[in-house]
């Protein structure tokens, strides 16, 4: 018979552990980032498991160390050595940024989360003498990344969906990654051109990280057939 | 399975006084998962046996016993999934390259829309990752410019998923 003083040991336990209360309170402050730093990793692996090497850059050096932005920037700021990658697969160039604006076709600026995008469009975004937001039509995937230790809200789905709406008919590919879930914003993401809901993304779900990782293997490799 | 000494009820009151105790904001950001209740089907029988029965949706509170789940839930995200984050993306990047501008020798411009050559290093190495804290456009200086993402031991990872599942079973009363 498991007794009340059983049940408060093992809270304890949980509670006292250096991963425990101590943890929540070192990782409060950037819970949000480090989940897009997960997600930005899984692209990583997509274009890994492709065959070829993702290489890190920063924007005004080597990146040691990578930084992730904090908030929504430009992909020409210099305001720090802002980490980004690069690879190339059949001869096409992309580059995986993490917090940048794009211009929507409506002229509106977006912040995506996580994103690939074409490296030629990027590059021309940096140029010194034509600095800009990359346009819509050079996204191929975008994807919001929400942290929650609670339900999603609905809110998140209906604005990201407004937002994918206006990034133009290229996208390949767009989805909300959550370490949670909501049931109803399954369904909502339903209809065909709708991002995909990626609930339970985390690493305690490895079907889920395949499910993410084909996804983006099977257009690449789409993209990129000759 | 274990028989259970208390009801679901007076497991969930220790459980949010113990978080409470240590850290207020924890306790109520898990207080608050656990208020946002759930979604069910109601049915509510047709008056004209024709008809069909009317079925629609209703927020509830969760029960005591589904709670203390979600309570475990937001603690595993925080406890396990968090570091489980930060040691995928580490693993990630340490597989990738370092790519390091070579153009003063190259000769290579800034203006220039072709790539920049870089020569590749550190594949294989473990990279130092910081997160911006203090943002570009952030006017108030206060606290750190960027900190850390640093990896946690498995070992301790691993510990902390043992103590969810233990719990997990302490107020599984499904079974009892």
């Amino acid at each position: 018979m498991a007794t009340l003083q059983d049940l408060e040991n093992a809270i304890d336990t949980l509670l006292n552990h250096p991963l425990g209360v101590g943890q929540y309170q070192l990782v409060r402050r950037a819970e949000e980032k480090a989940y897009e730093a997960y997600v930005f990793g899984l692209c990583l692996r997509a274009a890994r498991e492709l065959g070829v090497t993702p290489v890190l850059r920063g924007i005004n050096g080597a990146p040691t160390p990578f930084v992730f932005r904090g908030a929504p920037g430009q992909i020409h700021s210099r305001g720090r050595n802002y980490g980004y990658a690069e690879f190339t697969l059949n001869g096409q160039e992309f580059e995986i940024h993490a917090g940048v604006e794009f211009r929507g076709t409506s002229g509106m600026t977006h912040e995506l989360d996580v994103c690939i995008m074409r490296a030629s469009d990027a590059r021309a975004c940096r140029n010194p003498q034509s600095l800009d937001d990359p346009h819509a039509a050079s996204l191929v995937g975008g994807w919001e990344c929400k942290f929650y230790a609670g339900n999603l809200q609905k809110g998140l789905g209906r604005a990201f969906v407004g937002l994918i709406d206006d990034m133009g008919s290229n996208v390949r590919l767009s989805g909300l990654c959550s370490n949670s879930v909501h049931p109803q914003l399954r369904d909502y993401f339903q209809p065909q051109r709708r991002p995909h809901p990626h609930f339970h993304l985390t690493p305690l779900e490895p079907s889920n990280e395949e499910i993410f990782v084909n996804q983006i293997k099977g257009e690449l490799k789409k993209m990129t057939a000759s | 399975m274990p028989e259970l000494e208390y009801t679901p009820q007076q497991a969930l009151e220790i459980l949010m006084k113990k978080l409470g105790a240590r850290d207020e904001a924890l306790a109520a950001q898990v207080q608050a998962a656990i208020d946002a209740g759930k979604d069910v089907s109601e049915t509510e029988p047709a008056i004209d046996r024709r008809k069909k029965a009317r079925v629609y949706r209703k927020t509830v509170p969760f029960t005591h016993e589904e709670a203390l789940q979600i309570a475990l839930d937001a603690l595993q995200a925080y406890f396990v999934e968090q570091p489980l984050f930060v040691a995928a993306a580490a693993d990630s990047l340490a597989k990738a390259a370092i790519g390091v501008p070579t153009h003063r020798r190259s000769g290579y411009q800034a203006n220039s829309e072709e790539p920049e050559p870089v020569s590749l290093e550190g594949q294989g190495v473990e990279k130092a990752v910081e997160i911006e804290m203090q943002t570009e456009t952030q006017l108030s200086k206060t606290g750190e410019e960027t900190i850390p993402l640093k990896r946690m031991a498995q070992e301790q990872i691993d510990d902390q998923r043992h103590h969810i599942a233990d719990l997990r079973k302490l107020t599984n009363f499904a079974q009892e």
